[in-house]
């Protein structure tokens, strides 16, 4: 009977293995199980018939710690993601087979673009879920006070994009202050979106103490954006009860992150040249708010100034006038009383003048001294013949005296 | 306690009584012997509103210089 030792078998299906695979050649497959050991992949490829998801194939692949190391610092963080179970890929392998270990896919090589299409077929599903949910535009409608003064950064302290964003915004042209609390995060790696999510929690727990939040990641290497991609914590950041910006360095994308943030900047200093600009413009509005008062009430104090000034004016000349009225109005009694008194005086001086003028022509004295005299008998006044007789004595007074007289 | 002094007239009250004395003496109602008594009266009366006048004005020119 002819039959084969195993080896034999092995080394004839080696061989013609190696015949018909001298070059690696591109191979679709999803992981199934992905085993890392002293840094190589040991990795299980299936194919599944596309309606019963049944497998159809199923292959061993490795890629060695060197490899993986090489791919590593191509291809960053997405590696790890290619290499994630249930992953589809495109990989590059050298078909071998091994007389003890069977056939191994020696994976030399992971198509970027092919990872990237995943990815992105995967964030545009992502993308769906987040419109669906009503989350794109969530956090942008929160109000943003017209100051931001107290600000929480997630970032990580020692990254020089937080050291970016720190100077830009406190060394700014304008001297604005602002009270930035630092909370730590790492925005990279595996542990990027827990310690984001984490951060983000205890921001939300005192979110009056701030006015919004910034999330830094410094550009530089070409490293990943996995984590901002993320949608759980795009969701989160929908729903933060503060205004979120983002400062995330990007070569040319947006990330998940940065289409649900109150607004997303390229870098961290735009970033903080956002938050200033944005203060700028109120303290403008400011100004020209106060430039305009001012003008206001300049032109109704003038205005008013002005109305005082004629009151004043009219003031004074009315008083003038009421007093010089009253002063006329005094001194016309004055000339009043005057002549009334100096009338009534002349008036009566003048009858008391009348009546010693009659006094004066009425006196006895100016008759006798005119040539007449007057006749008594006894003492009694004469003045005619009728009763007189003879012997009857009488007196006649002359002006320089007196004699008896008798009838004859 | 009583009074010493009559609290002093207005000006308007003043003014009032000079006109009143005034016309009694042009109608006659008031008889030489208190003639005296009322001028001496008006004259006080009038020096009393004349005093006012001038204080007024004063203190006007100087209100208005004050501003």
């Amino acid at each position: 009977m002819d039959a084969f030792t195993l080896y034999d078998l092995n080394e004839f299906v080696r061989r013609a293995v190696s015949l018909n695979f001298p070059k690696a050649v591109w191979l679709y497959g999803e992981t199934s199980q992905v085993n890392i050991s002293g840094g190589h992949y040991f990795i299980e490829f299936v194919q599944r018939d596309e309606e019963s998801d049944k497998i159809l194939a199923q292959s061993s692949a490795i890629l060695w710690a060197d490899t993986a190391r090489k791919l590593k610092r191509k291809m960053g963080r997405k590696m790890n993601l290619a290499l994630k179970e249930g992953q589809e890929i495109l990989v590059k392998v050298y078909v071998e087979f091994h007389e003890r270990y069977g056939l191994k896919l020696n994976i030399i090589d992971i198509d970027q673009t092919f990872v990237e299409g995943q990815l992105a077929i995967f964030r545009q599903e992502q993308l769906a879920q987040l419109k669906k949910e009503k989350l794109l535009g969530k956090n942008s409608q929160l109000p943003l006070l017209p100051a931001i003064q107290k600000i929480a950064v997630i970032a990580s302290k020692k990254s020089a994009g937080y050291q970016d964003f720190d100077k830009q915004l406190h060394k700014n042209p304008f001297g604005y202050q602002f009270k930035c609390r630092h909370f730590q995060a790492f925005v990279q790696g595996e542990y990027a979106v827990e310690t984001i999510s984490e951060a983000m929690d205890k921001i939300a727990w005192q979110e009056n103490m701030f006015d919004a939040v910034v999330m830094i990641r410094g550009g530089g290497a070409k490293t990943d954006l996995m984590a901002f991609d993320s949608l759980e914590l795009s969701r989160k950041i929908a729903n933060f009860p503060l205004p979120f910006f983002t400062g995330i360095g990007h070569d040319i994308d947006e990330s998940l992150v940065d289409l649900v943030a109150w607004k997303a900047l390229k870098t961290p200093t735009a970033a903080a040249d956002y938050i200033v600009n944005h203060n700028m413009v109120f303290e403008s509005s400011l100004n020209e708010i106060s430039f305009l008062l001012e003008r206001e009430v300049r032109q109704l104090t003038t205005v008013q100034l002005q109305s005082l000034e004629t009151f004043s004016k009219v003031a004074f000349f009315q008083s003038k006038q009421i007093v010089e009225k009253a002063q006329d109005a005094t001194k016309f009694l004055e000339e009043k009383l005057n002549l009334a008194t100096h009338t009534k005086l002349d008036s009566a001086q003048q009858q008391i003048e009348q009546f010693e003028q009659i006094c004066k022509l009425s006196d006895p004295k100016r008759l006798l001294k005119k040539g007449y005299a007057i006749v008594r008998k006894n003492g009694k006044l004469q003045t005619q013949t009728k009763g007189l007789k003879k012997g009857d004595v009488l007196e006649i007074e002359f002006q320089n005296g007196k004699l008896d007289t008798t009838v004859d | 306690m009583s009074k010493a002094k009559k609290k002093s007239p207005s000006y308007e009250e003043a003014f009032a009584e000079l006109q009143t004395i005034i016309e009694k003496i042009q109608n006659d109602e008031i008889g030489i012997d208190q003639l005296s008594e009322n001028i001496s009266r008006s004259v006080e009366l009038i020096k009393f509103c004349k005093q006012k006048l001038r204080k007024v004005d004063h203190e006007i020119e100087s209100l208005f210089e004050g501003e």
